[in-house]
């Protein structure tokens, strides 16, 4: 009796109560408790906090009782000459980024895939993971050694007739040194995910393409790409639901006032003009835009995705 | 692979792909050996900016520097400091608040796998984040650094699925044997999830190694700062950097060149992720397939 009892114990029973099945699973809800908080804090909390966007922020009021004025802030915003030029900068940053960082961990993991020596592929694939793991700052580090005026990437410009500059300082130098720090870091690391899904393809599908004839680039066209639609239409979704997001931590140790110009983001703007001076509401109120925007860009993508290739994240 | 049908297509292709492959190592490791050379390089050569992969006149001064500068000690300290609190955070809440998610029974399950789900798809955004960490008067704190950056929807999802596979007839018989949750969960589901485990405390450790951000905007003091704040001041906002650990003086006295000690300073912060890349290596691919084929 007393045995049955305690296999009992961990089960509920339909019959309990809401309380005494809390009662029964205590130490498991203790164990959620901290994180619980932790999220409820510092997640929901600042999810509150955009109302702020609405808000006329008062200190002496605090967060809470701070009046509403209504969509000021955004109306400050649109009338802003700065609107058209941080969405304009973030739209573009991301266009490249799309246009040349997207396509290009594909096509390498496509290149590694036909390389024969397994010992040389690995020696590849270590050497192109690293940057992966290096900070903002040092990746940002090397573009500045390398784009002072004897550095050398003026000196590879030199080779083809260019004046030497400095180059973080011109502002059409901007856009091709990020997309190209971006490509550099991510590269390697970009392709793990479409190397994993070229490992599921079964070799006697190549096999049978070469008894049908097929050769190398047939193969590749009919057999390896199919294999990897599925994730580079995932990824493709995911990155255009983050399009409007730049890497904002890089620009902001990249760019100064004078290439404000073609350098300046969203989110750069919301640190300048929110963290640096003060004005939490209207900087709130240009991250909120962002991230509704963002929102409304994934939902599109992925029912594009849906219409054209049946692939869809959800 | 097999080799079909070799043809003349084929072959060149093979040769335009080994040697693509070859420049792209050549273009990933450059920024290393060139920083590591100038590094270690006579000052009057980089100087003239004749250094460009391997190291030439050796001079080791600038790594004597870097390990008489209280500053750069300091920084390290403070890193380390935020690494091992922040990552241990990490793990224990993750750890605590996975194990009832995956235990199929838990009267709260749905609500909270819900519960994290959102903080996936919704954020507060910077301004929010700010104001809350002002509010809560944790600036100057390591809790602003460390807190906001413990709970991962990505993270808990990932141990859940992990403690989900692990077979619920090992909790059962526990629990047979008298055991209660917390015993289960350290005895039985933390021992049988060290593989995991060390996983994500080298991810949590590089991304704790590699924080700059957070700190910036939060701790207002430079003695609190990280190595990679420093480490922005010597490099790239070179104007705001403070002379404290007595630059000038090493430079003069031993005819040094700015370059050499700012890229030995680079050099010390990637040392630490390069030692740990073997292992990184081994595990981060394992890692993604755990989020991708189940998250």
């Amino acid at each position: 009796m007393q045995n049955q009892q305690l296999v009992q114990k961990p089960l509920l029973r339909k019959k309990d109560s809401f309380l005494r099945k809390c009662l029964k699973q205590r130490y498991l809800i203790l164990m959620a408790l901290p994180g619980f908080l932790v999220l409820l804090v510092f997640k929901y909390f600042p999810m509150y906090g955009i109302t702020i966007a609405f808000k006329s922020y008062d200190a002496s009021l605090g967060f809470l009782r701070s009046p509403w004025i209504g969509f000021d802030h955004f109306k400050a915003f649109f009338d802003s000459p700065m609107s058209w030029r941080i969405t304009k900068n973030s739209l573009l940053l991301a266009f490249y980024s799309l246009l040349f960082g997207f396509p290009a961990p594909v096509i390498f993991a496509l290149l590694l895939n036909e390389l024969r020596h397994k010992f040389f592929k690995r020696t590849v694939q270590t050497i192109t993971y690293f940057p992966h793991f290096l900070s903002a700052v040092i990746v940002v580090g090397f573009i500045h050694e390398f784009t002072s005026i004897d550095g050398i990437i003026n000196k590879v410009l030199g080779w083809f007739g260019a004046e030497p500059r400095t180059l973080l300082y011109v502002s059409e130098a901007f856009r091709p040194l990020y997309v190209g720090m971006g490509i550099w870091q991510e590269l390697g690391y970009g392709a793990i995910i479409y190397l994993a899904a070229l490992t599921g393809v079964d070799p006697a599908q190549h096999e049978a393409a070469v008894i049908d004839g097929a050769n190398r680039w047939q193969r590749l066209r009919y057999v390896t790409w199919p294999a990897i639609i599925p994730a580079t239409s995932v990824m493709l979704i995911l990155k255009v639901g983050t399009i409007l997001s730049t890497d904002y931590q890089k620009v902001l140790l990249m760019y100064n006032p004078k290439i404000y110009e073609t350098a300046d983001v969203i989110e750069t703007y919301v640190y300048r003009v929110g963290v640096q001076g003060g004005q939490f509401e209207y900087g709130a109120a240009v991250g909120l835009m962002l991230s509704v925007i963002s929102f409304f860009l994934i939902l599109f993508a992925n029912y594009f995705s849906k219409k054209v290739s049946e692939n869809s994240l959800w | 692979m097999k080799v079909y049908n070799e043809g003349l297509w084929s072959r060149s292709f093979d040769i335009f792909n080994y040697l693509l492959m070859i420049l792209l190592c050549i273009i990933m490791l450059y920024p290393l050996l060139n920083t590591f050379a100038v590094s270690i390089s006579d000052p009057v050569l980089v100087g003239q900016g004749k250094i460009t992969w391997y190291p030439q006149g050796f001079d080791f001064h600038s790594y004597q520097y870097i390990f008489q500068d209280k500053n750069i000690l300091n920084a390290y300290k403070n890193t380390l400091v935020f690494l091992v609190i922040g990552t241990s955070l990490q793990l224990l809440l993750t750890t605590l608040f996975a194990y009832p998610l995956a235990i199929s029974d838990f009267i709260f399950r749905k609500p909270l796998a819900v519960y994290v789900i959102i903080t996936m798809v919704f954020s507060g955004g910077l301004i929010p984040q700010f104001l809350l960490i002002r509010d809560l008067n944790m600036f100057n704190t390591i809790w602003a650094v460390v807190l906001p950056v413990a709970m991962s929807a990505f993270n808990i999802i990932i141990f859940r699925t992990f403690f989900q596979d692990i077979p619920k007839e090992l909790r059962e018989s526990a629990y047979l044997d008298g055991a209660n949750d917390f015993g289960i969960l350290f005895r039985i589901y933390i021992p049988l999830s060290k593989p995991l485990l060390a996983t994500f405390a080298l991810f949590g450790a590089v991304m704790f190694w590699n924080m700059w951000f957070e700190p910036m905007i939060f701790l207002n003091n430079n003695d609190d700062h990280p190595i990679q704040l420093l480490l922005r001041r010597m490099t790239i906002e070179t104007d705001n950097y403070t002379d404290v650990g007595g630059l000038q003086r090493f430079l003069d006295t031993y005819n040094l060149n700015p370059k050499n000690i700012r890229m030995a300073s680079i050099i010390v912060t990637i040392l630490p992720i390069l030692f740990v890349y073997p292992l990184l290596q081994k595990h981060f691919v394992s890692g993604m397939m755990i989020g991708s084929v189940k998250g």
